[in-house]
């Protein structure tokens, strides 16, 4: 009896498993995804938003292979089976060895958390946890930045999970405001706030609360059945409901001021963007091919093989422009103004713009020189930009800018644009040069033709020239802005000052070519191009990681 | 003498006059740079802030080496025809812009002006230089200590204070005022001495300024020492409590005192316990029903059979009456048999001082709307407040007692306040552990008047008692490097100074001694911690502060408005990024009295006396719009850096990309008129039919 008692209990388990798993995968969330929600200052998909908070708690876009907005809405509707899961990712590895300190979990748990580098939030606030961690930030600050990244990220779960008395989806600002001639400038509205509006409307009807001024009755109550609707059929595990109550309620924070709501294509736009990695990694793979095939071109010195490649290179330019060009019409939906949604004002889109610029710069060059190697070293350039801004916040475990957020007021200005498009423009061709001194310290190695490295130095030289112009017209405008904005031209601040010695060591370059002759001083031009593009590469990223300075957001 | 000739000529050429010379100082001074800004370390070792390591003589060396080498190399080597006028503009740019910064790190001063609304501002605070400000009698005054170290610390105890013997940390006297007659007033003049000076005898960069009990067995004095958060910022801070040492007997915590107090024996102890607990009577009357009632905050009372109970709310032992007299008032809930709900003051005033107060009325205030009769007159009450206790200050919100008797090992702390119950604590022997609930803040006191319970920290203390209390001693707790914040490292605000002072007095006596100073960030808008000075027969208080330097501003600023402009749909007040923060000041010329207006916003400074001077916005009072902090600097040489940079730009344009245009041309030229030359005349002259 008890056996049968046993396997019964198994296949109930194994059912329910199994319709989880089915609603997981039969669950329709394109309504739900293309939901607007007012967050971090600006106006988002869900879709967005849920990659966003999934990405600062778990360091994932996805958990256990679903997608962040099931595991988000999931979060919100069922809190009480997260709050116990091992899912806030530790960041800072060396970090992770502290918790050998703590008395209260085992070894096994010790060695979990060095190796899978993971938490729940229940365990984060126990008070002994706390207590330990307090202690750790007293016997030493450079502990305070880990602890404080890990309370930023239970902080952000426990809003996704919701307060005790609300299911989080209804704390969301997703509907927009109604009661203003300027009613962008209003904040969005939550459902609690419709509901407890509503709530005091109909105890007093000659005095409706500001936040339900303006929206009609049906409105409301569509909204609040949708929302209720998607609660019961979620939490019944009900895929065609759920489906049908996010249709409602998406319809419902769309009517609710149709002359604000972002419009079906701009957030359809945002989340076929978030799917294709926001075009990064597909024009990387492109470039990734022309770079290739260039390579193959020079060896083989085929014309059509040379075509090709410039023709692939070209459609790698194409979806970089597209995703500069997606990047700034969004944010501009998100912030509601142009000329402030320039994409250039954090390392992401820096990055992002800098090797566009470059990659335009040397396919400009390889139509006019025809020699293969601009095109080649653009192709490489724009692929290892993107792959990069696309892994950095794997690696280093930081967002680097790709959320789109609103920024620090003092970046509100024109300088930014002149300034920060000059010297990331020279940063890409200084990486261009670092393509070419490499190339030439490689082919002098290999004893290649005299004619072949006198090209491969041409070609250094037209860059090396060029990013040594734009890097001075760069560090001029940066202290022309930071006369205005910081009262001083030049305050020795680590990234003036790391800019400052890569630009000395151009201006060595070019005095290094007076007194070189021969194949040395195309050596030598090659090796301090590679050393260059070290000291710019450590002002651009190593500085904002090792150094203190004003230049936080570059 | 030919051999030195040639010796300075060939040393001439390996240096001034070579390229690689040239090449090998842009190496230097990029090393320089680098180790300056990204290893902070050397600087700090050399005591060196960025702009002393940048101003220090090895740039400046370097930076005239190689002007010298590029005029010389220029002139020398460079002839000036139009394809090299490039290299010439670079050369010159580089000159100038050298020359620029010279001018302007030799005179660049800059700080921040801290401006109230509605207030003018004469001074602001330099950003690198400190001085040791002094006040007596309403006087204050300061001496600037511009070699005073930053970065390590210094002291007989470490055995390196003799780094601190330098002319401008030594015997200073602050000056008050110089008449024009020439006559000085000095620090001692303020405090009536014949003779005061400092001197800076010891610098910690990162410390904690604390207080400990010395002990002395032939003292037999009871004291206790604990560490109490203030309560309204969390800052650590230690209080020594000894009520037979002199200003140690009562310390102020927030709204709350904190009192040391000896008492004959148990008995008293238990009967200040008892007045505590009995501070407000109530006597009721309800009919012929009467009752009277030790009350004490949050108790809730019902009378027997009568259907009538009460809520005590609040006390508020100094409240103005309408005839301006102060009396102590109480407030509690009444609940009557008919269900009727309301609130009543009483006044411990004499009989019949009751106002009533009807609940959830509209328009009416937070505690209800105020009745002109009672609502219930059958509810008599009298209230009597036992003033002669002592407990509550007048001029505070509660007070914590250490009791203690002769002989006894026991401590009583007893804890009362005006709108909670008083509560004891008690331990024996030389540690104990309190739980003490911070002191009752304006707003706490409100909500409690509103019958609401105030949210209140309670602070955990491990308190050490003390039988042989000597005397107290402020002593430097240097926070180990691991420990120390970037933020408060770089404010300077954790920075300590020992200052050695010495003097002779009214009566021709030499006085002296050394006192513990820490630091200000404003001096002269934030009150005075610590640093007391004893100068005999003094008229008033002698106190030196450290804080960064004072100078005055160009012109008086006058802070007229404040704006925090916020994006589209965000709250500031709320925590959200804020668009902008505008500060409206008025210039106001301090020779010819003539004002202008501007407004100061982010990126957009204003500038004033021909550009020499720039006002920018540095900092904002986001939660109170009460403050604004404008960043303020001269510009020397800023107009000659800014043409050197120019040239420089146009002339590596030139340099790159019209140079070997005009090479270009000049060779075709060259070659043209050499193929002419070559041509044979029979061809030239059939070219010319």
């Amino acid at each position: 009896m008890k056996k049968l008692f046993s396997v019964v209990a198994l296949l109930l388990l194994a059912i329910g498993a199994s319709a989880r798993a089915d609603f997981a995968a039969d669950v329709d969330l394109s309504d739900a995804k293309l939901l607007s929600v007012q967050h971090n200052q600006t106006i988002k998909t869900f879709d967005t938003y849920a990659r966003d908070v999934l990405f600062q708690i778990t360091g994932k876009t996805k958990l256990e292979g679903r997608p962040a907005a099931f595991v988000v809405m999931d979060m919100m509707f069922r809190p009480d089976q997260y709050a116990r899961r091992n899912i806030i990712y530790v960041r800072n590895k060396p970090f992770r060895v502290d918790f050998g300190e703590l008395s209260m979990i085992d070894q096994t748990e010790k060695d979990r958390i060095v190796k899978e580098g993971t938490l729940s939030l229940d365990f984060w606030l126990k008070p002994d946890v706390q207590t330990a961690m307090a202690q750790m930030m007293a016997r030493a600050t450079v502990k305070a930045d880990a602890i404080n990244q890990i309370n930023g990220q239970a902080r952000t779960l426990m809003t996704v999970l919701g307060p005790a008395d609300n299911y989080a989806i209804d704390t969301l600002a997703i509907l927009p405001p109604r009661n203003s001639a300027a009613a962008n400038e209003k904040p969005w509205v939550t459902t609690v706030q419709v509901m407890d509006a509503a709530r005091a409307a109909q105890a007093n009807p000659t005095s409706r609360p500001a936040s339900i001024a303006g929206y009609t009755p049906e409105n409301v109550a569509r909204l609040i059945e949708g929302v209720d609707a998607a609660r019961i059929a979620w939490l019944a595990q009900d895929a065609p409901g759920t489906k049908a109550a996010f249709a409602k309620v998406a319809g419902a924070a769309a009517e609710a001021n149709p002359e604000i709501y972002p419009s079906a294509t701009k957030r359809r736009f945002e989340v076929a963007y978030n799917s294709l990695f926001r075009l990064t990694m597909p024009g990387a793979l492109v470039y990734f091919v022309g770079f290739v095939l260039f390579l193959l071109a020079w060896k083989t010195e085929l014309p059509w093989l040379y075509k090709t490649a410039i023709g692939v290179t070209l459609f790698g330019w194409v979806v970089h422009a597209a995703a500069i060009g997606i990047r700034w019409w969004l944010v501009q939906k998100s912030v509601g103004n142009w000329f402030e949604a320039i994409p250039i004002k954090n390392q992401f889109e820096s990055v992002l713009f800098s090797a566009f610029f470059g990659v335009t710069v040397a396919l400009i060059l390889e139509r006019w020189k025809k020699l293969g190697l601009f095109g080649a070293a653009a192709a490489c350039v724009g692929m290892l930009s993107l792959v990069a801004i696309f892994s950095a916040p794997y690696v280093t475990g930081r967002d680097i800018g790709g959320e789109i957020r609103q920024n620090a007021g003092i970046l509100m200005t024109y300088w930014l644009y002149v300034h920060v498009t000059l010297v990331t423009a020279s940063y890409a061709l200084i990486g261009m040069t670092f393509v070419f001194g490499v190339w030439y310290v490689v082919q002098y190695l290999q004893n290649s033709d005299a004619q072949v490295l006198k090209t491969v130095d041409d070609c250094n030289l037209v860059m090396l020239q060029l990013a040594m112009w734009i890097l001075g017209i760069g560090i001029i405008t940066g202290a022309l802005w930071a006369d205005v904005s910081w009262g001083r031209p030049w305050g020795w601040d680590p990234k003036e000052t790391f800019a400052l010695v890569t630009w000395i060591v151009y201006l060595i370059i070019i005095h290094v070519r007076f007194v070189t002759h021969g194949r040395t001083r195309a050596l030598t031009t090659g090796i301090l191009s590679i050393v260059g593009f070290g000291v710019m590469l450590f002002n651009w990223i190593g500085v904002n990681f090792f150094l203190v300075g004003l230049h936080s957001y570059a | 003498m030919n051999r030195l000739l040639d010796s300075i000529d060939w040393l001439f050429r390996h240096t001034l006059r070579s390229v690689i010379f040239g090449i090998a100082l842009m190496v230097a001074i990029a090393v320089y740079v680098a180790i300056g800004s990204g290893v902070a370390g050397v600087r700090e070792y050399f005591e060196l802030d960025e702009l002393g390591f940048f101003n220090a003589w090895p740039l400046k060396t370097l930076m005239v080496l190689l002007v010298a080498n590029l005029v010389t190399v220029t002139l020398q080597r460079i002839p000036f025809t139009p394809p090299r006028y490039g290299v010439w503009m670079v050369h010159v740019g580089i000159v100038t812009l050298i020359a620029g910064m010279g001018l302007h790190y030799s005179q660049k001063v800059e700080g921040s002006a801290f401006l109230i609304k509605g207030r003018t501002a004469n001074r602001y605070y330099d950003r690198y230089e400190r001085a040791l400000y002094f006040q007596a009698a309403g006087v204050v005054t300061r001496v600037p200590l511009p070699s005073l170290p930053r970065f390590n610390s210094y002291a007989e105890e470490l055995g390196n204070a003799d780094y601190l013997d330098r002319p401008d940390l030594k015997e200073l006297s602050p000056v008050i005022s110089r008449t024009p007659e020439g006559r000085v007033a000095t620090a001692a003049d303020a405090t009536g001495a014949k003779s005061l000076q400092f001197s800076v005898v010891g610098y910690w960069p990162y410390a904690n300024l604390r207080e400990r009990i010395i002990e002395d067995p032939k003292q037999p004095r009871v004291g206790f020492s604990f560490n109490l958060p203030d309560p309204a910022i969390g800052e650590p801070h230690d209080r020594i409590l000894a009520a037979r040492l002199p200003k140690y007997a009562r310390v102020n915590w927030g709204s709350a005192d904190i009192e040391h107090r000896e008492l004959p024996d148990a008995a008293a102890v238990d009967k200040l316990i008892s007045d505590a607990k009995a501070l407000h009577m109530l006597t009721i009357k309800i009919g012929d029903f009467e009752q009277k009632s030790a009350v004490q905050v949050g108790d809730v009372i019902r009378f027997a059979n009568t259907g009538y109970g009460i809520r005590v709310e609040s006390f508020n032992s100094q409240w103005e009456t309408i005839d301006k007299k102060i009396v102590p008032k109480l407030t509690f809930l009444v609940a009557g048999p008919n269900g009727l709900t309301y609130r009543r003051m009483v006044l411990a005033d004499g009989p019949n001082k009751m106002t009533d107060f009807k609940l959830g009325e509209p328009g009416a205030g937070p505690i209800g709307k105020r009745q002109t009769t009672l609502i219930d007159p059958a509810l008599n009450v009298e209230y009597a407040f036992n003033i002669e206790a002592g407990l509550i200050p007048k001029n505070g919100l509660g007070r914590v007692l250490f009791l203690t008797t002769p002989g006894s090992p026991k401590t009583t702390v007893l804890s009362v306040e005006s709108n909670g119950p008083a509560s004891v604590q008690t331990f024996e022997g030389a540690t104990g552990h309190l739980d003490l609930a911070a002191p009752m803040t304006e707003e706490s006191t409100l909500m409690a008047t509103m019958g609401q319970q105030p949210p209140r920290d309670v602070f955990h203390v491990d308190c050490v008692r003390t039988e042989n209390a000597g005397s107290v001693e402020s002593y430097v707790e240097e926070v180990p490097k691991a420990t120390r914040t970037r933020d408060e490292g770089n404010s300077g605000r954790r920075q300590v100074v020992r200052v050695k002072y010495d003097g002779v007095d009214a009566d021709d006596k030499p006085f002296g001694g050394t006192v513990l100073v820490p630091f200000s960030e404003r001096p002269f808008e934030t009150p005075w911690k610590g640093g007391l000075i004893t100068v005999p027969n003094a008229a008033s208080v002698a106190q030196v502060q450290l804080a960064n330097n004072w100078r005055p501003l160009p012109a008086a600023v006058r802070l007229d408005k404040l704006e925090a402009i916020a994006y589209a749909g965000m709250d500031p007040a709320a925590g959200s990024l804020v668009r902008d923060y505008r500060s409206t000041i008025t210039l106001t010329d301090p020779q010819t009295g003539k004002g202008r207006t501007d407004t100061v916003f982010l990126n957009s400074p204003v500038f004033y006396s021909s550009d020499n001077w720039i006002f920018f916005q540095s900092s904002f009072d986001i939660t109170n719009n009460q403050w604004s902090i404008l960043g303020v600097g001269n510009r020397p040489g800023t107009y000659i850096m800014t043409a050197g940079c120019g040239l420089i730009i146009v002339g590596i344009f030139y340099a790159f990309y019209i140079k070997p245009v005009l090479l270009r041309r000049m060779k075709q030229k060259a070659l043209a008129n050499a193929q002419v030359k070559q041509r044979p005349v029979g061809v030239l002259e059939g070219v010319a039919t």
